[in-house]
């Protein structure tokens, strides 16, 4: 009886060889392993900044750095910020998805709103880029507050 | 350390409330099915207690969340003479002993869960419907000590993931409190604790050695894989979708009625998680209607039961929608207009089946997906045919199950033209794989074989799959 369980081991094994053999199990497999092959690296960063960025990359980044720039300028905590499309940094050459408000919100703590909003128009500050860099400036009258959201709405926003 | 302690209390107290449902509804089962359903059935409470305080508006603070969660066990555990019963009855119980021939595949299914916590644990939430939602709301819930709090004065108009059930909202808080960042461990207690569910109800009937097997099938489903350590609904709704058709065929083998309750709250659960859930629920109380028509006591007697599994559904839809949506937060959600206007133009509906079949199940990108697990199952439940005919009763209610997920996720997918082909229809199919697995688990095929090898192991004449059925 003893052989018999040894031999219901190795076919077993055996099955599980056969089962990771099909092209998509094994390709599976192999985004398993690299999960596992990045845990040592993990296991080093364990703050939460770091997993922040490795998660969510330039997003997170961007989104963190136009916060801080707005706390240093400004401590008025409902400051509403307008933010561009993506699209715009692609054309500016930056690598930014930009988040939707909520999102925003959960990486900063900042509000901001989007050009095709209804209330944009509520907006005190706006980003820009230049010389790729991205900057954030006050918005100083109605008239400049319309040319920018039209510029932003004229490259399409979107999720 | 204090992490892994955490984690430990938690864990315990989630038991002790889950325990003492179950003892409420005097369920009793195989030691590892009850002790992991109890867990399951913990999350579950918990995932009330933050709800509870907010719509008694107190202040979610951490000593309130944790005082309430240790109030919840001892009320579930007011009739403790009967709790300790029960414990009693399970010591007794014969132990689980791992067999040699089970080691290889429980390595691998250890492995892959391994990973699947770590990431759970490391990675923040991701997915936009959390992060966007739920997620932020929890965060903030901490910050500010309520779950109406300042991601409401937000600009929320590119979303509406404000309005999903306070289900991961509110085990966001808690594993939040716990000292847990991002949360989403509870997720890794749900997918554990489901694991070992399956693989003992695999076990009934099947040999282990397929039943590990199985479970590394099921386990290697790649998009129902991801989000074991991604949090979001899905994968929680269909952990609780599968238990309630376990308990609703439990029922129909036994007729007692505190199973079909049970079967009812766990449908409660699952369409707390997930709303919808309420049109699938109504679709599976069918089958309860149908099996009864031959017997005597009319049409009205039939509906009892009915009524049993679908009442919690309705309760935990109203308490979601009509009371915390309508009533406490301060945006509105008009559903109604979520709703097809044109239910009488059917087009979509058989638009949607197709796209379902061509897109997501029989294409490339439903084995990118999927992997080959329906494959399987159709393969298996082919052979059963063929081999002999139509399914007995338990695997062909197995069958019923998965085929109200097949209909009606299309159904869905036409009555709210918002639950759309690439991603809510996407992971509402995750329902349909457990299912998809216990048929598998009294297939005729695979319970001859496993006699077979039972016979052969042991040099017996194995009656134990027969003593069972």
């Amino acid at each position: 009886m003893r052989t018999r369980k040894w031999l219901l081991f190795f076919c077993s094994i055996g099955l599980l060889i056969m089962f990771f053999m099909f092209p998509r199990n094994r390709e599976w497999a192999g985004t398993v392993i690299g999960y596992w092959n990045s845990f040592p690296k993990q296991q080093k960063h364990l703050d939460l900044e770091t997993r922040m960025r490795l998660r969510f990359g330039n997003n997170y980044i961007y989104s963190k750095n136009i916060a801080d720039s707005l706390r240093n300028r400004t401590s008025h905590p409902n400051a509403l910020i307008l933010m561009p499309p993506s699209s715009y940094f692609s054309k500016m050459g930056l690598k930014y998805h930009v988040p939707e408000p909520a999102v925003f919100y959960y990486y900063t703590g900042i509000k901001t709103i989007w050009a095709n909003s209804k209330h944009a128009m509520d907006a005190r500050w706006y980003v820009r880029v230049s010389n790729g860099r991205i900057i954030l400036d006050s918005i100083t009258d109605k008239r400049m507050i319309q040319d920018t959201i039209r510029e932003f709405v004229k490259l399409g926003v979107s999720l | 350390m204090s992490a892994v302690l955490m984690v430990i209390v938690l864990t315990i107290l989630q038991f002790i409330a889950g325990f003492g449902v179950l003892s409420l509804f005097k369920i009793s089962l195989k030691p590892a099915m009850q002790i992991s359903l109890s867990l399951l059935m913990g999350v579950a409470v918990f995932s009330l207690v933050p709800l509870i305080l907010q719509l008694n508006y107190m202040p979610i603070t951490r000593a309130g969340v944790f005082i309430s969660l240790v109030m919840a066990c001892l009320l579930l555990n007011m009739q403790y003479k009967t709790v300790l019963a029960q414990l009693k009855t399970i010591a007794k119980k014969p132990r689980f002993r791992i067999q040699l021939y089970e080691v290889p595949a429980l390595i691998v299914i250890s492995l892959i869960v391994l990973i699947s916590v770590w990431r759970c644990f490391y990675l923040p939430p991701t997915s936009r419907d959390l992060t966007s939602g739920p997620e932020v709301i929890a965060e903030y819930a901490v910050r500010e000590k309520t779950m109406v709090n300042s991601v409401f004065l937000v600009n929320l108009e590119t979303t509406n993931n404000q309005f999903k059930s306070t289900f991961i909202t509110s085990l966001q808080v808690i594993y939040k409190y716990a000292g847990f960042p991002f949360g989403q461990l509870w997720l890794s207690t749900i997918f554990v604790c489901f694991l070992v569910f399956l693989y003992h109800a695999l076990s009934l009937l099947i040999h282990r050695m397929l039943a590990g097997l199985l479970l590394i099938c099921f386990l290697a489903i790649p998009e129902m894989y991801a989000y074991t350590f991604m949090a979001l609904y899905d994968y929680s709704n269909a952990v609780f979708f599968f238990l309630a058709a376990w308990f609703l065929n439990e029922f129909m083998k036994t007729g007692n009625t505190r199973q079909i309750a049970f079967a009812g709250l766990l449908m409660g659960i699952a369409t707390y998680i997930r709303s919808e859930t309420l049109v699938l629920a109504a679709m599976l109380a069918l089958v309860l209607i149908w099996i009864d028509r031959r017997k005597p006591g009319g049409f009205r007697r039939r509906l009892i039961p009915a009524f049993y599994f679908l009442l919690p559904s309705a309760i935990f839809y109203y308490l979601q929608v009509n009371v915390y949506i309508d009533l406490y937060l301060p945006v509105s959600y008009e559903i109604k207009g979520l709703v097809n206007p044109n239910l009488l133009d059917l087009q979509p509906l058989f638009q949607r089946f197709a796209d379902i079949n061509t897109e997501l199940i029989f294409s490339k990108l439903g084995i990118i997906h999927y992997g080959y697990f329906i494959f399987i199952f159709l393969f298996v439940l082919l052979i059963d045919i063929i081999w002999k005919g139509w399914p007995g009763k338990t695997p062909l209610n197995w069958l019923y199950a998965v085929l109200v997920v097949y209909l009606g996720l299309a159904l869905l997918g036409y009555l709210l033209p918002l639950l759309d082909l690439p991603n809510s229809t996407k992971r509402g199919l995750f329902k349909m794989f457990p299912l998809m697995l216990l048929y598998m688990g009294n297939s005729t095929l695979l319970i001859h074989i496993s006699r077979n090898i039972e016979k052969w192991e042991t040099g017996l004449r194995a009656v134990r799959a027969d003593a069972r059925r």
